[in-house]
């Protein structure tokens, strides 16, 4: 039974993933015609894989939530306020150099202690949706935005800087081209594909987003693995938060609040159905990839400004959209 | 008896009664509330957020929240002000007002248009036309602060009465542009309650196939929706810049957050097809009230949105029971 069911959803996966890796090779082709000997190189790929990891992340948070049948907005508020406590909670203790044992242990316990931040939040946003009711969409936009009110009451809206160099000089560690963020990312990924895929909590997940009334009568409950997803959603903020301070070596409440609508847009590039039921952690990694490859192909043309980018994702979003929708369609009609 | 516990069971009251409170905390400590000047000043705080919360309601009542609406007033009131902004042109308001209105209908058209055909949710098409919309306006039209000058500076100055308190001194004035704000709640009253179009928004909202079985023709509503939300959101992205006397194209943004809190905090629930224009304006006046007024009662700015953030939470969790226990249905998924 459970078999024949994972057979299919793969059945249905299948195709997005493939349709992205074939994308990423199109992209691939597409930069090194345009610019001959400066995209397909060790050093323009190291900074691929350096940027890509924060929003990876967050986009892995969104996905669980999309999965589910919900959404989370308040993910890059999350993020950001484990950043600014790692940050204050850092420079408090290395920074001003009253601390017991060694950096490497205060580093352990913020981070601990920002996991512990993440999962309350995330906690915060399960009881709504799960056991309150509250449309998912409300419930996060609402905490997010209680939330970046935390963050401006504690840093009484400045921006946090001057994070010890014991803890961003983490982010410098390079093994050949993957930088110590991106194997955070893959650490994720890997354990996000494990959960969705080999743990009955996974499927059940899947089955709360396409049909929940069918997974309250085939004994599911609800709101405890609701529960359970936002806390997981939270969580990876969190470490997404950390990456982030680690590489910027600063902190804002408001930081990247564009990075919601370009997590939505690499979950919905990575084929996952915004309705919920259908997704796959594959695709999102390599949706992370290609738009970060584009991204930088983009940066490349010193004569297109930022904003053009903008532009570029929005499109992109609504015509994944309706490609997606078109293809499943046509497999449904077909079947 | 019934009619008590009725009262009780809607989230209108609750909201007015929290801002009735709200209101008399204010008024005793700093005495500048129920006057006037504070009834005024309330009014013309409000005046833009008001038009923003007719397209959200629009939006909202027959699909899902609408968050491109900030990026599309700003680029339509931006372009119309590059052209009529400046002092050569003295002639009449009524054709910026158009213009702008009509570039806000494009915008609007693109959203229906997606909507329409294909079964999205709201939230994420219209995440993709917003940045598309500040993408536009920041890429290719390099849109930058500018000081406006002509027909529509005198236009936003325009006062339609200003009062005195007598007691303090303190003048406050209501801008003529409260006029539009009632325009164009008597028109939208009037297509919600007396048309099909209206009918049918409220019926695609509750049930989309059995709006259609029904032989409302949901594509058609539906884009026409989005189109009239486009048009109004540009009236209020002019309404604003008129009013600043500038263009700030980056103002408006992140607005969306406040209206939609606006509109749940007011009763109306995303793509349930429930709505009015009474809960829209509750919400957007409550929430108005507590912006304006947090400092007043002594708490520090950069508390302002932990306060919003929890009345949000508050008020939907209060709202979606209060719907619940209303309509006797005991949701289970």
């Amino acid at each position: 039974m459970t078999g024949k069911a994972g057979i299919n959803l793969k059945k249905s996966m299948n195709n997005p993933v493939f349709r992205i890796a074939v994308l990423m090779i199109a992209v691939g082709i597409i930069g090194s015609v345009v610019m001959p000997g400066k995209f397909l190189t060790e050093a323009n790929f190291a900074s691929i894989f350096k940027q890509l990891s924060e929003y990876g992340i967050l986009a892995l948070a969104v996905f669980i939530c999309m999965v589910s049948g919900g959404i989370d907005l308040s993910v890059v508020y999350i993020a950001n306020l484990c950043a600014i406590v790692m940050g204050t909670f850092l420079s408090k203790t290395i920074g001003s150099g009253n601390y017991a044992g060694s950096p490497a242990l205060m580093i352990a316990v913020a981070c601990l202690s920002v996991f512990v931040i993440g999962c309350i939040c995330g906690a915060l946003n399960g009881l709504l949706v799960g056991r309150l009711r509250v449309p998912a969409m409300l419930a996060t936009l609402g905490s997010g935005q209680l939330i970046l009110g935390i963050s401006t009451v504690i840093t009484k809206g400045q921006a946090i800087t001057g994070v010890p160099s014991e803890f961003t000089k983490l982010a410098g560690i390079r093994f050949w081209i993957f930088p110590l963020n991106f194997f955070v990312f893959a650490v994720c990924a890997v354990v996000m594909y494990i959960i969705m895929t080999r743990t009955t909590f996974g499927i059940r997940t899947f089955l709360i987003g396409s049909n929940s009334r069918a997974a309250v009568f085939s004994g599911i409950q609800n709101n405890l693995d609701l529960l359970k997803a936002y806390m997981i959603s939270g969580f990876l903020a969190s470490v997404s938060g950390i990456i982030s301070v680690m590489r910027m070596s600063s902190a804002k409440p408001d930081y990247g609040t564009s990075y919601i609508m370009f997590s939505i847009l690499i979950c919905v590039f990575g084929g996952t159905n915004p309705n919920g039921g259908q997704g796959n952690v594959v695709g999102i990694v390599l949706a992370t990839i290609v738009l970060q490859m584009v991204a930088t192909m983009m940066n490349m043309f010193h004569n297109i400004s930022s904003f053009y980018r903008d532009i570029v994702w929005g499109a992109l979003l609504l015509i994944m959209l309706i490609v997606n929708y078109i293809i499943d369609n046509r497999h449904v009609t077909r079947r | 008896m019934i009619s008590i516990k009725k009262i009780f069971n809607r989230t209108e009251t609750y909201v007015i009664l929290i801002a009735l409170l709200f209101g008399i905390a204010v008024e005793t400590v700093s005495g500048q509330f129920f006057s006037n000047t504070g009834m005024v000043n309330l009014a013309r705080a409000s005046m833009v957020y008001l038009v923003f919360g007719l397209t959200e309601m629009l939006s909202l009542t027959c699909a899902g929240p609408d968050v491109s609406y900030p990026a599309l007033a700003s680029l339509s009131a931006f372009i119309t002000a590059k052209i009529f902004g400046g002092d050569s042109y003295g002639g009449s308001i009524f054709i910026p007002f158009l213009v702008c209105m009509a570039i806000g209908a494009v915008g609007g058209m693109i959203n229906g248009f997606i909507m329409a055909k294909f079964n999205f949710p709201s939230l994420i098409v219209t995440l993709g036309t917003s940045s598309i919309f500040s993408g536009i306006m920041y890429g290719p039209l390099k849109a930058s602060n500018t000081v406006l000058h002509g027909t529509m500076a005198q236009f936003g100055s325009a006062k339609l009465f200003s009062v005195t308190n007598p007691g303090s001194g303190l003048k406050a004035d209501l801008p003529l542009q409260f006029l539009i704000v009632i325009i164009l709640y008597l028109i939208v009253f009037f297509l919600l309650r007396y048309t099909i179009f209206g009918r049918g928004l409220y019926a695609i909202g509750s049930d989309k196939v059995a709006a259609e079985r029904s032989g409302f023709k949901t594509a058609q509503i539906t884009f026409l929706s989005y189109t009239l939300g486009g048009a109004i959101a540009a009236i209020g992205g002019f309404m604003y810049t008129c009013n600043v006397g500038a263009i700030s194209p980056s103002d408006l943004m992140g607005g969306e957050m406040i209206i939609i809190a606006a509109c749940t905090l007011g009763g109306i629930r995303p793509g349930a097809g429930l709505g009015g224009l009474f809960n829209v304006i509750i919400g957007v006046v409550l929430l108005i009230m507590i912006q304006n007024n947090l400092l007043m009662l002594g708490i520090p700015l950069y508390y302002q949105d932990v306060f919003t953030g929890a009345i949000i939470l508050i008020g939907t969790v209060v709202s979606v029971n209060s719907l619940r226990s209303h309509s006797g249905i005991k949701r289970l998924g």
